[in-house]
């Protein structure tokens, strides 16, 4: 009797153990087809957007998807300095004092831009179009060579900080106008547009019922919601070898969820001319590639136009002066990345150090 | 009683197989889902669809972008950019990708390829094999 008993209970805890791990297996594999994570990319801005979003039905998806690619596509052509039939284009091209017809959105941007520097005490300027241009950083082909010295006194003698852009306001049903009072003066959004075209995809994604989300254009992203039982977790590339990162930030694992996260380095376009680097992040008050001890700088703020703006006018402005002003700023939070591979970190900036570059 | 004892008395040899072969598949699936190789790769111009290629046959394809031509190559089921005239020939320095997700991409170009495949975890990027959702840069 003892014999077959114990032969049973065996069997029954085999089972028992067979069942487990069948179980474990089918359920690892349903999860999977559940809640699903789809990525979708497209080559908007100059640059690469991916758009993934988790636990949606695949046509919802589809759907909501599409309409904020369009929506991006639909601020790249409003706000954009190389496409010739954008107004921010026509702007530049219009003679000096042609006041050219502009959307109420084109001037809720502007005042952003205006509102960033005016607080960065000019750290930030959407007047540098000229400059830019100068420099060659936004052509097809990438400078190798600064421009010459004459060239750049006579931009710094003509440009004024803080002046040039003007907006002639509209009353209630007539559009606003915006004209270019100095000739070094040229409208330029780069520093912001593209956080703006972020937020307003999370905005389409939200109309279409799509609360877990992470919009990815060309590093900057913007994350809502969460994967469930997991947190959006984002990685910061290092300065110097794309290969590694310096940092990992995982955001909260909840529904509500949303966070921005842009970042300015010297390292994403630049060259090396006599064994110095000349980068694109431009500094209003000396026309040249910015040189205040950073590598990067990264800004988590409420909203991708603010983290877009500020992380260029914190590269400018350099750790001591933003550290300065980042008590004032609701909801920005900041790393900069030293030259000397050491960081500095604000208190609520989410996000857990690696080691030294 | 530890668990290894009790489990050797429980089961039969032919079950201990079924067990250890379950356990492996389930170890392969955690340990390689998140990066399957893929099947094909997808050609898009200015983000259309424009052709695609069997990853398990060795091809080549030149396609016309905006600043001249540009080949896919597939070999041994991975693929590549070739680009003759980009200003930082990023799309080049990607290298091979082979995983489901994963993209090479010229911009300036306005070409873009990338691996299909069951996608565990999409990728953009050979950064993310740290199982990130995207890269800061």
């Amino acid at each position: 009797m003892r014999g077959p008993s114990r032969q049973k209970r065996r069997n029954l805890v085999g089972s028992i153990l067979l069942g487990a791990l069948l179980y474990a297996a089918f359920f690892t594999g349903g999860q999977g087809l559940q809640n699903k994570k789809r990525t979708t990319t497209r080559l908007l801005m100059g640059t690469l957007v991916s758009i993934t979003t988790w636990g949606v039905e695949e046509e919802q998806e589809r759907q909501g998807v599409a309409a904020a690619f369009a929506e991006m596509a639909r601020i790249d052509a409003l706000m954009s300095r190389h496409q010739p039939q954008s107004p921010v284009a026509q702007i530049n091209a219009a003679p000096v004092g042609s006041p050219f017809s502009v959307s109420p959105e084109l001037v809720g941007l502007l005042r952003e831009a205006w509102k960033i520097q005016t607080l960065s005490q000019g750290a930030f300027d959407p007047g540098l179009g000229q400059l830019i241009e100068r420099w060659g950083f936004s052509g097809d082909k990438p400078p190798t060579l600064p421009p010459t010295k004459a060239a750049m006194a006579t931009w710094l003698a003509t440009f004024q900080p803080g002046e040039g852009i003007v907006l002639e306001e509209g009353s209630a049903g007539e559009e606003s106008r915006i004209y270019l009072t100095n000739p070094a003066t040229g409208l330029d959004l780069g520093g912001i547009a593209k956080g703006y075209a972020i937020d307003r995809a999370i905005f389409k994604l939200k109309e279409f019922g799509i609360t877990n989300a992470l919009v990815n254009a060309g590093g900057d992203l913007r994350g809502i919601g969460h994967k469930g039982e997991a947190p959006w977790r984002v990685g910061i590339q290092h300065p110097r070898e794309k290969a590694r990162l310096v940092a990992e930030s995982q955001w909260p694992n909840r529904p509500d969820t949303d966070v921005a996260m842009v970042t300015s380095g010297d390292y994403e376009r630049f060259f090396i001319h006599d064994n110095k680097r000349y980068h694109h992040i431009l500094d209003p008050k000396s026309g040249y590639p910015a040189q205040t001890g950073l590598l990067s700088v990264s800004v988590q703020a409420n909203s991708a136009t603010e983290a877009d703006g500020w992380s260029t006018a914190f590269f400018v402005l350099g750790e001591k002066q933003s550290r300065k002003l980042l008590p004032k700023l609701t909801g920005v939070e900041v790393l900069f990345v030293r030259q000397d591979g050491s960081h500095w970190k604000s208190v609520n900036f989410l996000g857990k150090w690696l080691g030294k570059p | 009683m530890n668990f290894f004892r009790l489990l050797r008395k429980a089961t039969q040899p032919g079950d201990r197989w079924l067990m250890a072969l379950s356990a492996l598949l389930l170890i392969g699936y955690a340990g390689f889902g998140a990066g399957q190789r893929g099947t094909l790769v997808t050609i898009h111009r200015d983000n259309q669809p424009l052709n695609r290629l069997a990853l398990a046959e060795d091809s080549s394809l030149l396609v016309a972008g905006r600043l001249g031509s540009v080949t896919v190559e597939v070999k041994g089921g991975r693929a590549r950019l070739l680009e003759y005239d980009s200003p930082r020939m990023i799309g080049t320095r990607t290298g091979w990708i082979e995983k489901a997700g994963e993209i090479a991409v010229c911009v300036p170009c306005g070409i873009l390829i990338q691996i299909q495949g069951e996608e565990a975890n999409p990728t953009s990027s050979k950064l993310n094999s740290h199982g990130l959702d995207g890269i800061a840069r």
